[in-house]
């Protein structure tokens, strides 16, 4: 049995992983993404075709290696999130994303963990930056 | 390119194109394996039986996909550069919804332009989004 972190182990200020992660940028899940979410529209116009450019929202993949290092048990629930896109995300692009505990609250019963992410190119330029709010899983 | 002038020349509380999205079971499953998000939650239908849901629910982060692919159209490249978005999930999408995107613009000044969103499965909303983008910032910087 995978051994999850527990919420009262993680203080304000924690970053995660204890390295930037590493996500490489690749055609096939570039691709992937967008016909997801070309495949599901059933009313409005297509969006644009894969010229190389990542769909901004592919943040959301790209910090997941960070957001995994803060192994939560399963069953955990996204409650909100904001990015900022600072630069394009392109096929090829070798990404490095930090993870860092902002705030802890518990409300109504449920216990949130808010994280905020910066995510590089490997130029050194900031992408795209990011506040993840999420309401703990149970450990059970 | 230059960025759509769809937003470029929109003005205060027009309302844009509505967008519908079509989620079932295989395309949450893809979501997971393109996203790397295997949180049983969206995927196993045995565990989610166990939660609150009672059954599986899509990532938040897919309904943030058709929101992004909405400003793509609306905005141009210009939101892959200089956008912002700001979500709260206020409830689950759940395989067979049909979720739409709803936007109607909230400021319009000078180069900027924000966007206020719901997405809608039904009379339920399911999320709401505002989102900013700077228009003159087209060209990609990266």
């Amino acid at each position: 049995m995978t051994a999850f972190r527990r919420y009262d182990d993680i203080e304000i200020g924690d970053r995660f992983p204890d390295q930037p992660a590493v996500f490489e940028v690749k055609a096939d899940t570039v691709a992937g993404y967008r016909d997801l979410v070309e495949a599901s529209l059933i009313e409005g116009e297509a969006g644009p075709t894969d010229d190389g450019q990542a769909p901004p929202t592919l943040a959301a993949v790209y910090i997941r290696p960070a957001q995994d290092a803060l192994n939560g048990p399963p069953g955990g629930v996204h409650a909100k999130q904001s990015f900022a896109f600072h630069a394009g995300v392109h096929t090829g692009d070798r990404l490095e994303t930090t993870l860092e505990v902002v705030e802890k609250y518990e409300r109504k019963g449920r216990r949130y963990l808010v994280s905020a992410t910066r995510t590089l190119n490997q130029s050194g330029a900031c992408v795209t930056t990011g506040r993840i709010t999420q309401i703990w899983g149970q450990e059970r | 390119m230059s960025a759509s002038p769809l937003l470029s020349n929109a003005a205060k509380d027009e309302v844009l194109p509505t967008r519908r999205h079509r989620v079932n079971q295989d395309l949450i499953s893809r979501y997971a394996i393109v996203s790397g998000d295997h949180n049983p939650l969206h995927t196993d239908p045995a565990f989610a039986a166990t939660t609150l849901f009672g059954r599986t629910i899509a990532h938040g982060m897919m309904t943030l996909a058709f929101v992004s692919g909405a400003m793509s159209v609306w905005a141009g490249p210009a939101w892959d550069t200089s956008g912002t978005m700001d979500v709260t999930f206020l409830a689950p999408v759940f395989p067979d919804d049909v979720v739409s995107i709803v936007g109607v613009v909230s400021a319009s000044d000078h180069g900027e332009r924000a966007c206020s969103i719901k997405c809608t499965v039904g009379d339920r909303v399911v999320a709401v989004v505002e989102t900013r983008v700077f228009m003159e910032r087209g060209a990609d910087h990266g």
